[in-house]
């Protein structure tokens, strides 16, 4: 299941990126978890990273300012890529992965030539926020309908770092499967097997937090200010009458409140 | 300092007149203006001079030092110490690490900079070459990085 908070973004270049120390081009900054900081917005994000989450990934490219201005023995079209200076801070050729706290630096090759470099700061996250989506917002309690699976975004956090980037996978583990079922990666899913209500245990590295779920059996009612989808055929919004929210009852979308007209739509226009 | 080959040359053509006839002596005679008439019109190597662009590395007593992880860019001149003639921009200047899982080095865009880098933490040598003939080699150290 893809998360609407980042399907639009990750993987794609989130912002203008960053200068390189040499000056000769510019770093972008990629996601390759849906749980990463910089693309934790629907729009990219204003800025590259100011540090890497400590067990974070991630990838980089690079565009070249003015491939025109490059000395003329190098290559007329030149293949060039990211390396970095050591694996014991950031490991991986393809997509990154930050091993350990520090300051470590990435070098663009060009053949034998290296055209620009940068340093990022690797720093060990010392907390975490577990996200709903649509809307999203950080959560510690979650009602499921039973069947239901919920996703969540987990975006690690420094104090000190406000630009946090690196998607780190994450573990989590039910104190009740029978309630509710989990799995982990790139995002927390958790699936609600029946009634009752169960503790989630979600770790990030060293960190961890607790999540409580209620898993309930039938449709499960939207706060009060909450509107259904635009575009939604229900001829009602929810806030007209939560007790006959469109999702949650077909039987009885549209024809709750005689003064809508049914089949108009609110959302759309 | 290293000898260089064009002293080398002459060394052996000296040596040569002690043993061979008055005839061939001429002939070392001539070798030896040669030589020195040639070695008046190329510089002499006699070290290079190393400068740290960033700060990320620093000169130590007898090497260069980089931090782990790090990279630094470094600006290479060679010495000479003929006094009639120094080196150029178009000698090309190059460094070959011996050890590349403990120091990185690669040219940049920039005649005479490189980029060194601290792949490993410990010491390997760098050799350095002009136009294409190694003529030194220098220490360097990648140092542990203290984390914060």
């Amino acid at each position: 299941m893809s998360l609407g908070g980042c399907a639009s973004t990750c993987g794609d270049t989130s912002d203008p990126g960053a200068i390189g120390e040499l000056g000769n081009g510019r770093f972008l900054y990629q996601c390759t978890s849906d749980s990463d900081p910089v693309c934790e917005f629907s729009d990219p994000g204003p800025e590259f990273p100011e540090c890497i989450a400590l067990g974070g990934q991630f990838d980089l490219e690079y565009e070249l300012l003015d491939p025109d201005a490059l000395d003329s023995d190098l290559a007329l079209d030149p293949v060039i890529y990211v390396e970095s200076i050591s694996q014991d801070f950031f490991r991986g050729t393809d997509d990154f992965e930050a091993v350990r706290t520090g300051e470590a630096a990435f070098v663009i090759r060009e053949s034998e030539h290296v055209l620009d470099l940068i340093h990022l700061t690797i720093l060990e996250p010392d907390d975490f926020d577990i996200f709903t989506r649509d809307p999203a917002e950080p959560t510690q309690a979650v009602t499921i309908s039973v069947g239901d699976t919920q996703s969540f975004r987990v975006f690690p956090r420094h104090s000190a770092c406000d630009q946090l980037g690196g998607g780190i996978p994450i573990t989590a583990n039910s104190s009740d499967t029978a309630i509710a079922s989990t799995s982990g990666g790139d995002v927390l899913r958790i699936v609600a097997q029946g009634e009752g209500t169960a503790t989630v245990r979600v770790q990030l590295g060293a960190l961890e937090k607790m999540i409580t779920v209620t898993v309930v059996d039938g449709p499960i009612e939207p706060p009060p200010d909450t509107t259904t989808d635009a575009g939604s055929d229900s001829g009602t919004s929810g806030e007209t009458d939560p007790g006959t929210t469109g999702e949650t009852d077909p039987g009885t979308t549209g024809e709750t409140d005689p003064g809508t007209t049914g089949g108009s739509t609110t959302g759309g226009n | 300092m290293r000898r260089s080959p064009l002293r080398s040359i002459i060394a052996r053509s000296l040596f040569s007149r002690s043993l061979f006839s008055r005839s061939l002596a001429w002939s070392s005679g001539a070798m030896v203006l040669g030589a020195t008439l040639l070695g008046g019109c190329r510089p002499t190597y006699d070290g290079v001079q190393i400068r740290f662009l960033f700060d990320k590395g620093q000169r130590a007593p007898g090497r260069i030092e980089v931090a782990e992880g790090q990279a630094d860019i470094i600006e290479v001149r060679p010495l000479s110490s003929n006094p009639y003639e120094d080196y150029e921009d178009f000698d090309l200047v190059d460094l070959e690490s011996f050890n590349e899982n403990t120091v990185f080095v690669a040219p940049a865009p920039e005649n005479n900079q490189f980029v060194l880098g601290g792949a490993g933490v410990g010491t390997t040598v760098l050799r350095i070459m002009i136009n294409g003939d190694e003529v030194d080699t220098l220490d360097a150290t990648v140092v542990e990085q203290v984390s914060p």
